[in-house]
Formats: C-alpha cells, sequence, structure tokens
C-alpha cells in the first residue's frame, strides 16, 4: 500500500516535499483520526479533476496556518468544499484557497467561515456554473476587507441567489469602490433584488449631486422607493431632477419628498418639478399640504396636483408665491410679441433637459419660436416675476430688431455657420463666443432702451437686480465679470484699469446707430484684455455660455438668455426658402423616402433624429458654399422642406389656443392641457364639390326647399306699408303734400314691424378621425325606415340606394361632407351666418382644428375647395374642438348660436384619459365641453352614425340634443330638420 | 378730427398731410370731374382729406369766383341704412298752406356746384346708391321724381363717396355697377414718421409722446388678425394724444383711447396693454 506522500507523487512530485513538511507540522497537532481524515481529503483533492494538484499545493501550504487560527474543523470543510469545487474546475478551486491564503496572510481569517458557507450555498443553487463561482471568489477578495460590509455583501449576494440573470453581472462587478455602502444595498436587495443593479450604478451619482449631510436623507428615501414598482424609472427620474436643481433646491426637493404622504406619489412630485418654485420651501409645504383634501379618496386627483396638472393645484402655487406660470401668460405675450417683431414668432415653454450642456432652461430663439421658461418664480411679487418674463421676451425680440441675425461683415463666410466660423479664428472659441455674447446683449438691451421708454425703466430695473446679485459674489472679479458688469450698466469699480479699457472698447456700442457688426468689432477689442488675463485657462467645457459657468449668476440667464446665432439664421433662411415655395403636398414624407439625399452626400440621417439630419444637411450646404436660394435646387429644398416641417412641428401661420380639460378622476380642469391649432392651410378640392352638387342635385333641392320654411324671427320696419302699429312720417308728408297739390295721395303710410331678418348663427363641425374612412353599413339594411317619409323621399331613397350598390357603400367622411355642403348651399340662399370646420388631431398637444369657412366669409371656391378637401385622419379629442368652436360662436353675437357636431363614435384620441382603454375620461371632457358651451348660449347638437351611440350621447346631452343616424343616407334630410329646430 | 356738421364753411384750411399721390390724383379726377372713391380703413383721414381737397379746391387763391363764393363748398353725408333717395334728392314739405320743396344735400350740390361726399356709402339704402348712377357717368344728371324734372350737374359739382372694405359684411359690399364709375384712391394708415407728424399736429402732445403714440399704433397693426379687423386708427392715436395734452397720464391716455377700444378680447386687451408700457414710461 502506498503512503500518503508517494499517492501524492503519482499525482505531481511537487506535492510530495509540502506534504512531508506538513506530516512534521500538522500531525503533531491533530489526533490520527483527524489525520487520516486530512490525508484522506488531500488526495481526494488532488484526485478531482484535471490539474487539480495546483490546488493541492496551496492547500499544504494553507492548512497548517487554517489549522492554527480556525481548527480543524474549518480546515477540513475548506478542503472538502474545495474538492467539490475542484470536481467541475481546478481553476475555482485554485482561486478559492488562494482566496484562503490571501485572508490568512492578512489576518482577515475571520471571513473565510462566512465565505464558506456563501461558496457553498452557491454551489449548490448553481452546480455547473464555475465561472461565476470563480467570479464570486474572486469579488470576495475584494469585498472582505471590512467585516461587517463583507457580512453585508454576502447577504446581498445571497438574496440574489434565486435570481441567476441578476448574480451574474452582481459577481462579475469588480468595481472597487468606498463609495457603495453594502448595508444599504443589502436593505434595497431585501425588498426587491431586482433594484440592486440600478441601486448600485445610481446611489453614488445621486449621492453626489446633494451635500453629505443629506445622504442618509436620501439613501433612506431610495430604500423606501425600492419596494416599489417601476422603482428604476424613478430613480433615474429623481436624478434627473436633482440634476436641473441647484444645491439648495435639491435639498429642498429631498425635503418635500419626506412631506409627500407617501412615496408612491414621487413619480407625479417629479413630473411637477419644472414647474415648482423649488427655492421656496416654505411655498412648497404649504402648497404639498393641499393634498390634504383628496387622500384617501381621489388618488388621481392627488397626482394630477402633485404633477402640477390640474387647475387647482397651479392656482393654489400661484396664489402662494406671485409666481407666474407662462400658461397663464403665453396668449397675450404671443401677442406682444407678434405686435412687436410684425412676425408670427411662436411664444412657448423651453423645457430642460438634463443631456442638453445647460441644464436650465433658459430663454431662447431658433429663429421660429421664442421660448421662455414655463415658470418664474425667483421673486416675490407677481409683477416682479412678470416683469422677468416680458423683459426676456422684449430681449430676445430685440435680437430680431435690432439686427443680430444679419451682420454685413459676415456676409461672405457661409450662410449657416459665419458666426461659428467668426468665433473659430480666435484661439479660444467658446471664450470669443461668450464675450460676444455679452457684447450683443448689452447692445441689445441699450437699443431697447432707448427705442421703448417704458421698457428702459423695467430693463433698469431687472439690471439693478441682477447687477446686485453679480457683486455680491467674489467669483466676479474676473474679466468677463467686469465685462458683464459693465454690460448690466454697472458703475467704475476701484480704479481697475481692466474695467477702464473694456469701458473704452464697448462705448460705441451705446450709439444710436450701433449694430452687431459693432458688437464684433468690439468683441476683437475685448478679447484680448479678457483672454490674455485668463492666461488660456478654458473658460467653460460647454460650448454655450451655461448655468454651469460660474462667472454668470442665474438671474442673468433668466432674463438674456442663450443666443445662437448661427441657429437662427439657418431657419430663417430655410423658412425664407419655404415661403417662396408653392404650398405643396408634404404628406406621404417618410425616412424610407429619402435615398436621394444621399446622392447629395448628406450622410446619417436616422429615424428619430431629424434635428441631426438637418444639421447635418445645414453642415453640407455651409460647406459647399451655397448662400442664396438659387443655389439650392428645387429637390433640396423639396427634401428641406419637410425636415424643416417636421423640426418646427406647425406651419407657420397657425393660431394655436391653450384649452382647459374636464379630468372626472380628479374633479377638476386639467389646466391649458389641449393645445389646439386652427389651421386654414389644408389641402383645397373644390371639384369634389362641385361633383358631389351635381350628383346630389335632387337632395339639395329639398334641403333648400325645407331651410327655405325657416321662419325668420326678427323683427324688422318696413316702412310705407297700408296697416302698421304706428305713422311713417315720411309717407304721411308726402301724402299730404300729394293731397294739397291735388294728386291722388297714397294710403302707405305706415310703419310695420315684420319678422324679416333671422339672427343666426351656426357651426357644423366635422368629426374626420381616420375611422371616418370607413364604408357605411349597407342602406337596405333590416333598419325600418322612419316614419312620415313623403313619396319624394323614397325616391330618393331608392336613387341612394342605386348609389350604394355601385359604390358598396360610401364614405363616413364624404356623406357628412356632402350633408353640410348641401347645408352651406341652402344657408347661402338663406342668408344664415355659418361656419364650417372639422377636428382631429393626435395628443392633447395637437389637436387641430381645419377651419374650412368662417362666419362672415364667403362661400367662394377656396371655402368649397377647403371642405371638399378634408380628409379622415388621426383622432377624435372632441372637448376642445367644442371649446373652441363654443368660443367662436360666442364672438359672433348672434341670438340663436347652433353647433352642430356630426361624428362616428365615441371622442377618443390616445393620450385623452390616462386608462387608453376607458371611453370614460373622454365622454365625460366631452359632458362638460358640451354643458361649457350650453351655458354660453350655444345650442349645441350631436349627430353620430355610431349605432351605440345612445349608449354615451345619453350621457353626453338631454335627450333632446342628439340624434343617432341608422341610415347613413338620411343624413342630410335630418340635418336640415334639425337645423330647423335649432334655429326655427 | 371731430366730424363737422354738413356744409360747414370751411374757412380756414384743414390740416393735410399727403401720404402719397392723393392730392395729385384727386386734382386730376376735378379737372375731368371724375367721380372719386376712397378706400380705406376707419379714421385713417379720408374724411379730412375730402375736406382738404374742398378747401384747396373751393377757398384757395387759384379757385374762381364763383366757387370762393360758395357758402358750403362741401356736403358731407353720413350714410345709414335707413337713408333713402328721397333725403338725398329733396322732398316737399307743408309750411302752413303751403307745401314748400326742399332741396336735398346731393341736389344742391348738384344745382350749386360743390362737392357732395357720402361716407361709408355701402350702408345706405339699394334705391340711393343707384340713384348716383346718372349723376356719374357722361350724363351728369339727377331725375328728381317728384318734381319732375331732371337736373343737369353744375360744372363745379363732383362726387365723392367712401367705403371701408374691411369691416363690411360680405352682403354688403358695393355693387360693381356702382363701383366701377369711380376712380378709386387707397387710403391706409401712414408711416410711422408721418404718422408722428399728424399726430402731434392734431392733438397738440409733445414730439417724443407723438412718435411713441405712431409707434404704438404701428404695433398694434401687426396684431390685426387677433379680434379686430383694422387695427387701431390715426384717429384714436390722437384721441390719446388729445388726453396726453390735457395732462392725463400716458399710460392711462393709452388705455382710455386705445386699449378698449380696439378689441373686446381680454388676451390681446392684455397684450396691448403692455405694449403700451413697454413704449411709454410709467411716472412713478
Amino acid at each position: 500500500m502506498l503512503t500518503t506522500a508517494e499517492r501524492l507523487g503519482e499525482f505531481n512530485d511537487d506535492l510530495v516535499a509540502p506534504f512531508q513538511v506538513l506530516e512534521k507540522t500538522l500531525k503533531p497537532v491533530v489526533t490520527d483520526h483527524e489525520w487520516a481524515s486530512f490525508q484522506n481529503a488531500l488526495i481526494a483533492l488532488t484526485g478531482a479533476g484535471w490539474h487539480s494538484w495546483e490546488a493541492t499545493v496551496i492547500a499544504l501550504r494553507v492548512a497548517r496556518t487554517l489549522h492554527e487560527r480556525l481548527g480543524y474543523e474549518q480546515l477540513q470543510s475548506s478542503l472538502d468544499l474545495s474538492c467539490q469545487l475542484a470536481d467541475r474546475s481546478f481553476k475555482t478551486s485554485v482561486a478559492y484557497l488562494s482566496l484562503i491564503e490571501a485572508w490568512m496572510r492578512a489576518e482577515l481569517e475571520k471571513q473565510v467561515a462566512r465565505a464558506h458557507a456563501l461558496i457553498k450555498m452557491l454551489l449548490e443553487s448553481h452546480p455547473s456554473r464555475h465561472n461565476m463561482l470563480e467570479s464570486a471568489i474572486n469579488n470576495a477578495w475584494l469585498r472582505g476587507q471590512d467585516e461587517d460590509s463583507f457580512e453585508d455583501w454576502c447577504a446581498v449576494v445571497e438574496t440574489l441567489v434565486p435570481h441567476r440573470q441578476l448574480l451574474s453581472p452582481f459577481l462579475d462587478n469588480r468595481e472597487i469602490s468606498g463609495q457603495i455602502d453594502w448595508g444599504f444595498i443589502r436593505e434595497i436587495g431585501v425588498l426587491s433584488p431586482h433594484g440592486i443593479p440600478v441601486a448600485m450604478s445610481q446611489t453614488p451619482l445621486a449621492l453626489g449631486l446633494v451635500s453629505s449631510s443629506l445622504h442618509a436623507e436620501l439613501k433612506g428615501l431610495i430604500v423606501s422607493l425600492a419596494s416599489r414598482q417601476a422603482f428604476e424609472e424613478t430613480f433615474e427620474n429623481l436624478i434627473s431632477a436633482l440634476r436641473l436643481l441647484r444645491p439648495l433646491e435639491r435639498a429642498n426637493l429631498i425635503q418635500l419628498i419626506e412631506a409627500l404622504p407617501s412615496v408612491q406619489f414621487l413619480p407625479q412630485l417629479l413630473e411637477g418639478v419644472p414647474k415648482l418654485p423649488m427655492d421656496r420651501m416654505g411655498v412648497l409645504l404649504s402648497w404639498v399640504a393641499g393634498l390634504d383634501r383628496f387622500l384617501p379618496v381621489n388618488k388621481p386627483a392627488a397626482e394630477a396636483w402633485l404633477a402640477v396638472e390640474s387647475r387647482s393645484s397651479s392656482q393654489t402655487l400661484t396664489r402662494l408665491l406671485g409666481q407666474v406660470d407662462l400658461t397663464d401668460i403665453q396668449q397675450p405675450l404671443q401677442y406682444l410679441s407678434e405686435a412687436i417683431s410684425g412676425r408670427r414668432l411662436r411664444v412657448g415653454a423651453c423645457i430642460a433637459t438634463s443631456d442638453d450642456a445647460h441644464f436650465r432652461a433658459m430663454p431662447q430663439t431658433d429663429g421660429l419660436s421664442v421660448l421662455l421658461p414655463e415658470i418664474q418664480s425667483s421673486f416675490e411679487k407677481r409683477e416682479d416675476n412678470f416683469r422677468i418674463y416680458k423683459m426676456a421676451l422684449l430681449h430676445q425680440l430685440g435680437y430680431f430688431e435690432f439686427g443680430t441675425f444679419e451682420p454685413k461683415s459676415l456676409k461672405h463666410t457661409g450662410a449657416f455657420t459665419a458666426f461659428t466660423a467668426h468665433f473659430n479664428r480666435y484661439s479660444q472659441p467658446r471664450v470669443a463666443r461668450a464675450i460676444f455674447q455679452i457684447l450683443e446683449d448689452a447692445r441689445v438691451d441699450w437699443s431697447l432702451e432707448r427705442r421703448y421708454r417704458g421698457a428702459a425703466q423695467d430693463l433698469g430695473i431687472v439690471k439693478s437686480v441682477i447687477l446686485k446679485d453679480l457683486w455680491r459674489t467674489e467669483i466676479d472679479r474676473t474679466p468677463l465679470g467686469y465685462l458683464m458688469g459693465l454690460s448690466l450698466d454697472a458703475d467704475p469699480i476701484g480704479d481697475s484699469e481692466l474695467f477702464v479699457q473694456l469701458n473704452t472698447a464697448i462705448a460705441p456700442l451705446r450709439d444710436a446707430g450701433a449694430n452687431v457688426d459693432d458688437s464684433l468689432t468690439a468683441l476683437a477689442a475685448c478679447y484680448p484684455l479678457i483672454a490674455d488675463h485668463k492666461k488660456g485657462q478654458s473658460l467653460s467645457s460647454n460650448e454655450h455660455i451655461t448655468a454651469n459657468d460660474t462667472f454668470l449668476p442665474p438671474a442673468v440667464l433668466e432674463f438674456r438668455g442663450e443666443l445662437s446665432p448661427d441657429i437662427v439664421r439657418s431657419n430663417l433662411k430655410l423658412a425664407g426658402l419655404m415661403d417662396s415655395l408653392p404650398v405643396g403636398e408634404d404628406e406621404g414624407f417618410s425616412i424610407a423616402g429619402m435615398p436621394d439625399l444621399e446622392n447629395l452626400k448628406i450622410e446619417s440621417i436616422e429615424a428619430g433624429d431629424l434635428q441631426g439630419g438637418l444639421a447635418v444637411m445645414l453642415e453640407d450646404m455651409a460647406a459647399s458654399g451655397i448662400e442664396s436660394a438659387e443655389e439650392l435646387d428645387e429637390t433640396l429644398i423639396e427634401k428641406v422642406e419637410p425636415l424643416l416641417s417636421q423640426l418646427i412641428d406647425r406651419p407657420p401661420d397657425d393660431i394655436t389656443y391653450l384649452y382647459d380639460e374636464w379630468d372626472h378622476l380628479m374633479l377638476d380642469y386639467r389646466k391649458h392641457w389641449c393645445t389646439l391649432f386652427e389651421i386654414r392651410r389644408m389641402d383645397e378640392d373644390p371639384e369634389y364639390i362641385e361633383n358631389a352638387r351635381r350628383e346630389l342635385r335632387d337632395v339639395g333641392t329639398r334641403v333648400r326647399r325645407q331651410l327655405s320654411m325657416l321662419r325668420p324671427e326678427m323683427l324688422v320696419k318696413i316702412y310705407g306699408m297700408p296697416d302698421g302699429e304706428e305713422l311713417d312720417m315720411v309717407n304721411v308728408v308726402d301724402a299730404m303734400v300729394d293731397r294739397r297739390m291735388g294728386a291722388s295721395p297714397s294710403d302707405r303710410i305706415y310703419v310695420q314691424r315684420q319678422r324679416k331678418g333671422r339672427d343666426v348663427s351656426a357651426l357644423f363641425l366635422l368629426d374626420m378621425s381616420a375611422s371616418t374612412d370607413d364604408r357605411m353599413t349597407d342602406p337596405n339594411d333590416p333598419e325600418p325606415d322612419p316614419p312620415g317619409l313623403d313619396d319624394d323621399e323614397d325616391d330618393f331613397g331608392d336613387l341612394l340606394a342605386m348609389h350604394a350598390e355601385q359604390e358598396k357603400g360610401r364614405r363616413i367622411i364624404d356623406v357628412e361632407k356632402q350633408s353640410v355642403m348641401l347645408m352651406a348651399d341652402a344657408l347661402e340662399q338663406l342668408g344664415d351666418n355659418y361656419a364650417i370646420a372639422g377636428f382631429s388631431g393626435y395628443g392633447r398637444d395637437r389637436v387641430e382644428y381645419y377651419l374650412c369657412k368662417d362666419f362672415d366669409e364667403p362661400y367662394d371656391l377656396k371655402a368649397r375647395g377647403r371642405l371638399g378637401g378634408i380628409r379622415p385622419c388621426r383622432s377624435t379629442r372632441m372637448g376642445p374642438a367644442i371649446r373652441h368652436a363654443a368660443k367662436r360662436l360666442v364672438a359672433t353675437e348672434s341670438r340663436i348660436k347652433a353647433l352642430i357636431i356630426l361624428s362616428d363614435g365615441y371622442p377618443q384620441d390616445f393620450d385623452y384619459g390616462k386608462d387608453r382603454n376607458s371611453r370614460q375620461y373622454g365622454i365625460r371632457d366631452t359632458t362638460v365641453a358640451l354643458g361649457e358651451a350650453r351655458q354660453k348660449g350655444v345650442q349645441p347638437f350631436c349627430i353620430t352614425v355610431d349605432q351605440s351611440g345612445h349608449d354615451y350621447l345619453r350621457e353626453m346631452c338631454p335627450d333632446q340634443q342628439y340624434m343617432v343616424i341608422h341610415n347613413i343616407d338620411q343624413l342630410p334630410d335630418e340635418l336640415s330638420k334639425v337645423y330647423r329646430s335649432l334655429t326655427g | 378730427m371731430s366730424e363737422q356738421p354738413t356744409g360747414y364753411a370751411l374757412d380756414d384750411e384743414p390740416y393735410y398731410r399727403a401720404v402719397g399721390d392723393e392730392v395729385e390724383i384727386f386734382m386730376a379726377a376735378w379737372a375731368s370731374r371724375l367721380p372719386v372713391l376712397l378706400k380705406g380703413p376707419t379714421g385713417c383721414g379720408k374724411t379730412r382729406f375730402v375736406e382738404y381737397m374742398a378747401y384747396r379746391l373751393f377757398r384757395s387763391d387759384s379757385a374762381t369766383e364763383h366757387r370762393r363764393s360758395l357758402p358750403n363748398p362741401l356736403l358731407t353725408v353720413a350714410c345709414h341704412e335707413d337713408l333713402s333717395a328721397t333725403d338725398l334728392v329733396g322732398r316737399f314739405l307743408i309750411k302752413g298752406d303751403e307745401t314748400v320743396w326742399q332741396d336735398g344735400p346731393l341736389t344742391q350740390s348738384v344745382k350749386e356746384g360743390a362737392i357732395c361726399y357720402l361716407d361709408e356709402i355701402v350702408e345706405a339704402r339699394k334705391d340711393s346708391t343707384v340713384l348716383i348712377h346718372a349723376l356719374t357717368d357722361h350724363r351728369r344728371i339727377l331725375p328728381v321724381e317728384k318734381q319732375g324734372v331732371i337736373l343737369d350737374a353744375h360744372p363745379d359739382f363732383l362726387l365723392v363717396i367712401s367705403y371701408n372694405p374691411g369691416y363690411q359684411n360680405v352682403l354688403k359690399d358695393l355693387k360693381t355697377s356702382t363701383r366701377q364709375r369711380f376712380i378709386a384712391i387707397d387710403f391706409d394708415y401712414p408711416d410711422e414718421q408721418t404718422e408722428a407728424e399728424i399726430i402731434a399736429h392734431e392733438s397738440g402732445t409733445m414730439q417724443q409722446n407723438a412718435a411713441d403714440l405712431a409707434m404704438l399704433g404701428a404695433r398694434v397693426r401687426n396684431l390685426k388678425q387677433h379680434g379686430f379687423d383694422e387695427g387701431v386708427s390715426t384717429r384714436l392715436l390722437i384721441y390719446a394724444g388729445q388726453l396726453m395734452a390735457s395732462g392725463v397720464t400716458p399710460i392711462r391716455a393709452c388705455e382710455v383711447a386705445i386699449c378698449r377700444a380696439v378689441s373686446d378680447e381680454v388676451d390681446v386687451q392684455q397684450a396691448i396693454g403692455e405694449l403700451v408700457s413697454t413704449i411709454f414710461p410709467v411716472d412713478r
């Protein structure tokens, strides 16, 4: 029988000597039985698998110490475990024993038992994944430096054991970082194993955003979030929200979250953050206390409150702090902007995104719109906040008015990148850009002050406030700070030579005739003064002046915003090109249809990256030196047009309106929830109407006859009547004269009051949702004809049935259009004032109201063409369309205002209510909209061809105010009856 | 620029600032006795222009003795929907036991050789617009049905009508047969500088205020399509200037004379209010 040493030697000679040493040292200190077991274990390990003798080498090395420090049992079980590991892969076994050896050396032997248990557990649950085991062992070495945190780490691993897909990446993560708080991760793991990876990757980021005193609170918050659904998304949103805020505001946000009744509302609160005055804690707390009235009953209302979507919520905020919401003043500012600039610049909200180079939303313009922050609450008083808004708007408009985008000196340097190219001539283009912006801002403000005396006062106030802010901090005593101070009319500080030099350099900008070229000249004068002074240190890592640039206090940015002259110039140029184009069909544009562009060497335009695509295109144009419209050939323009119209999301001459929307769940209006575009530019198809007229001549005659029976209801004085209520003095005198002169006098000497005039305005509102493209069911369906049809109509029915045979059912939209056309023809004769509009849209941000014919507008070829051109598209968001139609009707000031809505189904839109499958939201909103219309004296009437219409129309309006048409061919007749009953 | 009573004597030269060649065109039309149609928005100076031309033709040194002696060289009729042919031509009245014929303004000017100015002609009843047809072509005659006579127009007689295409109902448009009997002079609001001159002259307010008012007018007119058709008229701007001249603060003057007057829409009013406070300084 061979000795152990000999048997080991059979595997590898290197094992013999260490074993013999061990025999001398270990054998004496253990019992014979233990020694025998130990030898067996060694043999087993060595023979466990290919190359497992390598593990034995380490085992022999570490055995003595291990026994000495942790006792025989640990030694034996470690050997057993390594044997099991070696059975799968010698490497794992080697790794395990090396770990023990390393810990022994580092006197971390306490961890051995814990690691042992952990690895055993892993081995049992994932026996075949030796790579993972190896990762775990290697990772344990990294994590085992501290006893407590190692215990937490092990617990985390144990939590993850059932989740293989989470476990592997976790164990592979070798990031050594003292920042990971394993106790915290363990807590998360207990609540949600899936939250662990997110928590690990994001927590350091989140903690880095707040001061250390808030770390405990933030961690507590994250833990409480962990058990919730969508933990990952919420956590990421939290981080983005924190990023957008200033340090103080971050602390406030955390405090505010703690004040929430439940962390389940956090997603909504985060949505609301951009609209909240995060620097005003007192206000925030009183505002959040307003939640009490909804909870625990009305959760949707509470959510809308926190997201500042409900009217009551924003009213409360506004009341609490003189805060000004852009939505409240958007319309007046829009008018103000149009009045001052004479351009159709859309005033909209700029939304801050953390992906941007600049984190805070700043006033800016792209040439097509002026964007302002959503709220303004820097000051306590409402008027002060409003002033900032107004001045920010004026400043942006000032760029246009005072020619910022029309530099003469840059005329020859490419159309689209002239400014960038100019700045690039300086050794530090960013510094040059920053200086230029300050100079140009200053010039524009001075020009504004000269031209508008009222604005000069307000500008003075704003400037002095900002200046105080600027000088308060020491960081501004930089050259750029001086320049900024000068641009804000600062008095000289001390006897700084630099200050004096800069003042001299910018003096010409104060002159009445100063233009942007003077600013560029001043840039040349100021640049050496500032750049030399800075000694080459980089101004900022960002391309534009941003909130992160320390030399700019936030208030400057709130007021002056940022300037991107090249973008504006490009957009203006393209918009000019578009205007010069005939209105073409840009329907059907798709990215797929763009391969031609590659011929123009415009590359890498990807779906969803239109902006990027345009940028590439512009670069190319600039590079190829194309400057004038003539040089751009037609095809290129055609490509640019759809791109641009995607960019500006609407043609510039649509007027937009904001409407509230009723949310039945929260029992409140969602404020300014829908944006309605009143569209005048649409496809025209006058032939459609002409054809339909010919086709439906008979019905047309009948509709006219029916309507002609309408009795006028307005009293009009008729002079020269044979009898009446009062004498017609003019005719009386004439009659007297005739009698005196011996002629026979007229007996028509009375004034009668007759019902001659009609004071009626009617608006036909057509549903043009995609579903109206459906063909109607067979008109010969078993639905019984309504009683009371005379022969005439039966004939007509036959005729139409024949038509239907031919066409296999007509489209709903066609019947709608034809019915309205017949009505319009009849109303032209009757002389009633009427309008025709269609509505459609997609989502709350784009409700489309196609105005085919306005009140007082002639029903001419154009109007008929617009009616003929109506085509089915998108969805049916009825509420805003009704509100808008009612507004238009009220403006007519007619005595009778009739709103006739033709539709083919219940109101729906993809975001009409949070639950897409629920019709309730849309129906209730429409109900409220109809109610509002009635309150304003408008008589609404709904006609639907949806056979299930009774179900919801009953809810939306009283019985006598709706009608469900069973046979679509009845529509023209029913419509004229409805019209008669409404206006007769 | 307040409305003058019909047929006033025109003793003083009315102020009129020409903005184009309208004076020359009018003179040429007068030379051939072509009827003139003045088209333009409200308050842009149509009536003042006619007064000015009447003064030049009837009161200046170059005018003939006859014309200078005419007591009422300009007869203005503000047309309204009840204005009938009788009102223009004339009627018999009873005076004591007699019936007396009373000339209407049109007959009077036809006989005397004055300018007859029918303001806002489309407002009048159809019979009265047809009446002028015979007067405005080569015949230059006015049939007076009641008296059974046909009057030949005096060589100095000229018919001028005005018409505001902006706010009229489509149903109330001028008939083609009427419209094509006139040469048409288009009026519009003057440019900013000219308007400032006019405002300063008419209202007596400071130059600076007048310039600012003119700027305000131009800016408000950018908003034409929002709830009002024509923007603010020069007349309103002058009213505002007059209020300022009599000591009302500029902002308040614009508020009462302009903001409230041009639109009923709250947002538009607010926007104009902001525009006013942008242009005029607040007294603090």
